[in-house]
């Protein structure tokens, strides 16, 4: 008990040290930070003149809220792939490996450190909306709204870890993450309501964590019911992808240890 | 339960290099390391030195054979092979460089599980070690080659393993920095530990190494110790011309005249320097001039040979073994 305990503890140390880390080093990038800053407000501005012209019948909270989940999309999503390409960049990647640690423990904090900035981003959108363009700040049940939102981010960084497994094997793999962006935008609900996608797709949709936690996150929002349904089925299948990724990304580093991928060519 | 702390066996690596195209890197490696021995495996540029120690490290599949460190197989006991070992890849990259030094260090010592507790005596005594206790907050970006490679060497050693593999430790370091790196490698060499490293330069394994093999294509050509190596050249000559325009015709020819070991040609300033071994009985300086009457000699001369002389004759010598 008392090892178990200690082991809980001294993960929980690494985890939060590399996750410390890995904010350190995306804060001292000045390109990165001018697009943090940069990107919530044109997610802002895009929404607001976009869906202000259009037949849609939302509200401007939800027309902000879906802006700001794109920001969020885009930074978390992708972000656990290009860390694992920008280490192998750095020719970090075989040390990495090669400590005695398992490959999900050191990639599990560029997750985490995506996820902060996702929700940072989130976070901006929605103030820039309510600074510049009158969104009302009344939430229906702010409680529910920010264990929504947390449910929501950390799925999408379980999902992005999930897609950048792949990165640990094939430098290329940017490709592939960048092209499941944005059927996934589409499929969670950012874009257009899941109800007006066909029904095979809808079925696609309701496997994905995240569009879970956009139901959740819209429905507190605006005080529908079956917000905590959603955010319970959102962490389930979080803790799947967590599942999954362990096992992939055992299978590919032995997959890049043959193939010789690990290093920069 | 192997005695050796290091163990090759007939180790193979070949990677795919285009559609239908392979290269092999290491070809059948075989070797023997004692523990606490300090061991140098040298070799020319792509003879496969860095593949063999990226196989020992486990990050990358032999493709047959098998190497062992400690009695474990770093294919089928990862973990412990990995907890055991510590590795210094050389080079500019490989470190965090918006991170201090001291973060990268804090870093991978919680990926080596070294405790909370331990890990700031460690690190202090590893930054004083290697002389950057001054530059622990620095950005690794702003520090100079030797720095950054004094921090790899930290690195390597944070979990205090029993066997240390280095990757040509002082390729790129000016001659004094590399004179202070390697005596940061000698102190490497604790009670038992056992060191490999990989390096380009004779005289450093000279220095450094009680045993030493060279690789060619993959290939041990050579084991043993430095002085056995140097005893090689006994009773020989270096026979050195400045020389315009030789090709491998003629090459040839003077490898085929009686009295000479080896040939080996490289580019100085527009013309080319031949190094000739010959012996010293038979001498085959005539012989080697009436050759090469067609072309133009600028410069002639003989010397003792040195113990890179010795390196020299036997990575350009043809079929040429030795194992003592
Ligand atoms: N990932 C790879 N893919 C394809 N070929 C490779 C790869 N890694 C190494 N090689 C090839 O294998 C051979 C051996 O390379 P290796 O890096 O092991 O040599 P080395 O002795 O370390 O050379 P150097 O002294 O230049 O560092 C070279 O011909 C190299 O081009
Ligand atoms: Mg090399």
């Amino acid at each position: 008990m008392d090892v178990l305990i200690r082991r809980v503890v001294s993960t929980a140390l690494v985890l939060s040290r590399g996750w410390l880390l890995e904010l350190r080093q995306l804060m001292r990038s000045r390109l990165y930070l001018v697009t943090a800053v940069i990107l919530p407000l044109v997610f802002a501005s895009l929404a607001h003149y976009m869906f202000a012209g259009s037949q849609r019948t939302e509200g401007p909270l939800v027309i902000a809220l879906s802006a700001g989940l794109m920001g969020m999309w885009s930074t978390t999503l992708m972000g656990s792939g290009s860390a694992i390409n920008r280490l192998r960049f750095m020719q970090v990647l075989e040390p990495l490996v090669a400590c005695p640690t398992p490959t999900f423990l050191f990639s599990l904090p560029f997750a985490l450190a995506t996820a902060s900035m996702g929700l940072y981003s989130l976070g901006a959108t929605l103030a820039w909306s309510a600074l510049f363009f009158g969104m009302p700040l009344e939430l229906a049940s702010p409680v529910l709204f920010v264990v929504a939102v947390v449910v929501t981010v950390v799925s999408l960084s379980m999902l992005g870890l999930l897609l950048a497994s792949a990165f640990i094997l094939y430098p290329t793999a940017q490709a592939l993450a960048n092209f499941f962006e944005y059927p996934i935008w589409m499929l969670s609900g950012v874009l257009v309501p899941v109800s007006s996608l066909p029904s095979s797709v809808r079925y696609a949709a309701d496997l994905l964590a995240p569009s879970w936690g956009v139901k959740a996150i819209m429905r507190s929002a605006t005080g529908e019911s079956g917000t905590f349904s959603a955010v319970l089925i959102c962490s389930l299948l979080s803790v799947l992808y967590a599942a999954i990724t362990l096992i992939l990304l055992r299978r590919f580093e032995w997959l890049a240890r043959s193939s010789g991928t690990l290093a920069l060519q | 339960m192997s005695d050796y702390a290091i163990e090759l066996e007939n180790l193979s690596r070949t990677f795919r290099v285009g559609p239908g195209r392979t290269k092999q890197a290491v070809d059948g490696l075989s070797l023997s390391i004692e523990r606490g021995e300090m061991f140098g495996l040298l070799g020319p540029n792509g003879a496969g030195k860095t593949s063999t120690v990226k196989i020992l490290m486990t990050v990358l599949l032999p493709t047959s054979g098998h190497a062992r460190i400690l009695g474990d197989d770093v294919v089928e006991q990862v973990e412990r092979v990995r907890r055991r070992t510590g590795v210094i890849l050389g080079g500019d990259a490989g470190l965090y460089a918006r991170l201090s030094a001291r973060d990268n260090l804090l870093l991978f010592a919680d990926l080596y599980g070294i405790p909370y507790r331990e890990q700031k005596r460690r690190i202090g005594e590893l930054l004083e070690m290697v002389g950057l206790l001054k530059s622990e907050r620095a950005r690794v970006e702003t520090f100079s080659r030797g720095m950054k490679q004094r921090l790899h060497i930290a690195r390597g050693l944070l979990h205090d393993p029993e066997v240390v593999i280095l990757d040509e430790p002082s390729n790129g370091i000016d001659p004094v920095g590399a004179r202070e790196l390697r005596e940061l490698v000698r102190g490497t060499v604790r009670d038992g530990r056992t060191v490999l490293m990989t390096t380009h330069y004779m005289f450093e394994a000279d220095e450094l190494c009680d045993r030493v093999a060279v690789m060619r294509d993959g290939k041990k050509i050579a084991e043993g110790t430095p002085e056995s190596l140097k005893k090689q050249t006994d009773g020989q000559v270096v026979l050195s011309l400045d020389i315009i325009g030789v090709g491998e015709p003629d090459l040839d020819r003077l490898r085929a005249l009686p009295g000479v070991h080896s040939v080996s040609v490289a580019e100085v300033d527009g013309s080319q320097r031949l190094d000739l071994h010959c012996d010293q009985q038979t001498d085959a300086t005539a012989a080697v001039l009436e050759e090469l009457r067609h072309l133009t000699v600028l410069r002639v001369s003989k010397r003792e040979p040195t113990l890179e002389d010795a390196y020299v004759s036997l990575v350009s010598g043809g079929d040429a073994t030795w194992t003592s």
